[in-house]
């Protein structure tokens, strides 16, 4: 239902990537995200839970918090916006942030690759489209994976074969490693 | 003590369901005398492979019964002339026939126990299991401890209710230190939808090591976390997000926040009362959930009485 979209998707999925490679950049967690509202980007997100020792600053909850800010500062109703924008993420989203996305009432998300240590949206668990969880968590979201998939997943690799967990480095450098795989991989 | 009687361990399903049973083959044994040299034989010629858990013989109660021997489990379609050719190779079978065995090993002796009307099993049991499935885990002075920390919980969603909020609570303990982390209750009626109790807590915890993220309201003052100085929080490197620690929440978290508890390394978790869509025990089983990467240990019905009140319809 969502084809006629497909090259629109594909514009919007290769900005995520973009974000994704800057995070790589910096060394982050290679994953971008983008709430994106009649063509316009409200929200962005990148990885925070190192810098705020909490596991939950995933990049769709820093970007959903982003879109709220923007309601604030314009005076929009967060609900009407939510509810008609879409979410790009270069990595299936988590079943937490899946759990977060259908409380903002967001209808769609598209993502890049699979996330089988986390998955929401099928991979482990299926959130974004479980009927029992509505009266909990509000509607199911749709989804549409595999647009740069090979190109998220490399972004990954690259990230994580700078880490060797073998090596003799701090107890502290180590945390951080297994701090970033609690978010996305 | 009726948080005792209540108080009842999540347990992953494979504890829980019921036996398995798979078809194998299996002959009589005429001569008992011949029964060792069968098995050696056997075992050579069609080892049991991911049925190790069965005795390979079974003796009948009954007088005068010959011994049965497993031989094989089914291969194909063809599968009765397979094991016919095995049989004839060795000597002192009987015509093989098919019987229900049960196909996993048993886990609890509750399992235990319906496995053996199948066929004889080998059983481990697990005491660590044993003594959560027979309510004997904790000692009673663990108890009162528990109690006294899903108190502070239930005051907390009682604070949260004067506060407009949904009246739920949340505390993060240190079980070895027993000093309380965090204490926070649900704020999703504040105006933002995902600051749900558990959510709010973890995000205490990181105050507590001096992260965050969430600024929240002076007029909900009841919220709190551990204050350590600046050279306490360097110094104490080994606190990781919420490593060790244990929750105590008066209702069964939603999938997000229990993901969020996964993402967090949370030690253990205790809820009062059971929600339709909670991910520790009813809409899933979050907390063992094969894939996840980090599983902890849940308790339900702890001090349910008093939680259940929290959230009856009134
Ligand atoms: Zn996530
Ligand atoms: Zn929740």
């Amino acid at each position: 239902m969502h084809q006629e979209d497909e090259s629109h998707h594909i514009v919007w999925m290769k900005t995520a990537l973009c974000l994704a490679q800057k995070a790589l950049e910096q060394q982050e967690v290679p994953v971008g995200c983008l709430i994106v509202n009649k063509d316009r980007i409200i929200g962005t997100g990148g990885n925070e839970v190192n810098r705020t020792k909490n596991a939950t600053r995933h990049a769709e909850i820093i970007a959903i918090e982003e879109v709220r800010d923007l309601c604030r500062r314009e005076c929009l109703v967060e609900r009407d916006v939510f509810s008609t924008s879409i979410l790009y993420v270069t990595v299936e989203p988590c079943a937490m942030c899946a759990g977060a996305l259908r409380q903002m009432g967001l209808p769609l998300v598209v993502y890049g690759c699979d996330n089988d240590r986390f998955g929401g949206c099928g991979s482990v668990i299926d959130v974004a489209s479980n009927p029992a969880l509505t009266d909990s968590l509000g509607p199911c979201f749709d989804t549409i994976k595999g647009i740069f998939s090979n190109e998220a997943v490399d972004l990954l690799k690259n990230f994580y074969k700078g880490e060797n967990p073998n090596a003799p480095n701090s107890k502290r450098k180590l945390k951080v490693v297994e701090g970033q795989e609690s978010n996305h991989k | 003590m009726t948080a005792k009687a209540r108080l009842e361990a999540v347990l992953a399903d494979k504890f829980i369901q019921n036996v398995d049973t798979c078809d194998v083959f299996i002959a009589n044994i005429a001569d008992k005398k011949q029964t060792s040299r069968i098995m050696r034989q056997l075992s050579e010629l069609c080892p049991l492979e991911k049925l190790q858990h069965l005795k390979r013989i079974r003796a009948s109660t009954e007088k005068g019964m010959p011994l049965q021997i497993v031989v094989h489990k089914p291969i194909g379609p063809d599968s009765y002339q397979a094991v016919l050719e095995i049989v004839k190779t060795v000597e002192g079978l009987g015509k093989p026939y098919l019987a229900k065995v049960p196909s996993t090993p048993p886990l609890t002796r509750l399992q235990y126990n319906e496995a053996v009307k199948y066929w004889p099993v080998n059983f481990h049991e697990d005491k660590e299991i044993a003594s959560m499935i027979s309510g004997k885990y904790f000692t009673d002075p663990e108890l009162l401890e528990i109690k006294q920390f899903m108190k502070m919980a239930i005051k907390l969603a009682h604070a949260g209710k004067t506060r407009d909020q949904i009246p739920i609570g949340a505390v993060v303990v240190n079980p070895i230190s027993k000093e309380i982390i965090a204490e926070a209750y649900d704020l999703r009626q504040a105006g933002y939808a995902l600051q749900h109790a558990v959510m709010v807590a973890v995000d205490l915890v990181a105050h507590s090591q001096g992260g965050g993220m969430w600024n929240f309201d002076e007029i909900f003052c009841e919220l709190r976390h551990l204050k350590r100085s600046a050279t306490e929080n360097t110094e104490s490197s080994s606190e990781y997000l919420c490593t060790g620690y244990d929750l105590y929440v008066t209702q069964e978290p939603c999938v997000m926040c229990s993901m969020a508890l996964v993402h967090s390394r949370i030690g253990r978790v205790f809820y009062g009362s059971s929600n339709s869509g909670g991910a520790l025990g009813s809409s899933y089983k979050v907390h063992c959930q094969s894939g996840f990467n980090h599983h902890f240990l849940v308790f339900k019905g702890c001090l349910q009485e008093q939680t259940d009140k929290l959230y009856d319809d009134s």
